[in-house]
């Protein structure tokens, strides 16, 4: 006991005389390249910072910068999907046409057969990281999934869709990846009835 | 006695029990890679002295909610996070690498408390977010929900 006491209260010595040290290095490398001290944070730590704000303060900070804006959007897109995918529990058939700043559908609802993802929502944003370049439907009690339309450079990724009878896939713009494809028909191997088409 | 390596090449050691806190650390010495030292290339000396700092002192919090000692720790957290904003992200960076949960919950809380009911024009200050919007932008965003920019608690300034 005494012996670890005395170790730590030892390392805590040498740890203050670096600080001295340190401060003044630091300084300045951070003043030559950091004007705007949130550009040192990836977006997920941006994201998880916000996610305690309450909707008024999140509206404020879509002012601030394009790059929040963003954010803001993509919060507010998560937001409204995950509350039409958790809060309308006798819902049997859903549609999305056009998302935007979404991470996935995902959908526990036991009523909800049928599902609809009509093409994505596409935004230039150049500090965006590549965290959630995929796109994950995630429907364990749908029957029937159609998917058409353009998802840029979004990745499709299919998750307990083990319940799916019929799946149409038609429109659809996969030349980005024909991985996502054969990932994607991997992933409907149950499915009876499987149309693809222009 | 596990050893840490910061990139402006300074070592710390820190006891094995205080640096498990550290989800990558542990798997480490899981995977039996942490034999000699663990160089940290994205962690300078300045922002690991603070992490070991937090890691000892949390060390025995089972303990303490044993003994009553939950609100020196609380003190202590409280204390830990009073840093500037440069530091503070530094700390949230470092424990997202590290994986330390607690402690990036811990300043990303107090990060979200200093910013909430903020006026625009602090946070920019604050930040010092240079505002790539032009007026129209910025006007349309208010212009849709002007609730949000007003309200007797918000707070125009900078601390």
């Amino acid at each position: 006991m005494s012996h670890s006491d005395s170790s730590q209260s030892e390392s805590e010595n040498v740890d203050t005389t670096y600080v001295d040290q340190c401060y003044s290095t630091d300084k300045r490398c951070k003043m030559d390249n950091k004007p705007d001290r949130l550009s040192a944070l990836p977006d997920h730590l941006l994201r998880h910072i916000l996610s305690s704000f309450q909707m008024k303060d999140v509206i404020r900070t879509g002012v601030l910068s394009k790059r929040l804006l963003s954010l803001w959007y993509a919060k507010l897109g998560s937001e409204v999907v995950d509350a039409i995918c958790s809060g309308c529990p006798g819902l049997e058939s859903l549609k999305f046409c056009m998302c935007f700043g979404v991470l996935g559908f995902h959908i526990n609802s036991k009523s909800m057969k049928k599902l609809v993802i009509g093409g994505y929502w596409y935004q230039e944003n150049k500090n965006s990281d590549d965290e959630y370049k995929e796109l994950t439907i995630c429907a364990r009690n749908i029957t029937s999934l159609e998917i058409n339309g353009s998802f840029h450079k979004k990745l499709l990724v299919l998750q307990n869709v083990q319940a799916l009878v019929n799946a149409k896939l038609y429109s659809f713009d996969f030349r980005t990846s024909q991985k996502m494809l054969s990932d994607l028909l991997a992933s409907l191997s149950n499915v009876e009835k499987l149309f693809i088409g222009p | 006695m596990v050893k840490l390596k910061s990139n402006d090449d300074k070592e710390f050691e820190v006891e094995e029990a205080a640096v498990i806190q550290s989800e990558m650390i542990k798997n480490m010495i899981e995977d039996g890679c942490a034999t000699s030292v663990i160089p940290l290339p994205n962690i300078d000396s300045k922002t690991l002295i603070k992490v070991i700092e937090y890691l000892n002192k949390h060390i025995n919090m089972g303990k303490a909610a044993e003994t009553g000692e939950e609100d020196d720790l609380k003190e202590f957290d409280e204390q830990f996070v009073n840093m500037g904003w440069e530091e503070l992200f530094d700390v949230i960076m470092a424990a997202n690498y590290l994986n330390i949960h607690e402690l990036m919950e811990l300043c990303c809380q107090s990060a979200a408390d200093r910013l909430k009911n903020k006026s625009v024009r602090a946070v920019r200050e604050m930040l010092k977010i240079t505002n790539d919007l032009t007026e129209e932008e910025e006007q349309e965003i208010i212009n849709d929900a002007p609730w949000a920019f007003e309200g007797p608690e918000i707070d125009d300034t900078v601390n």
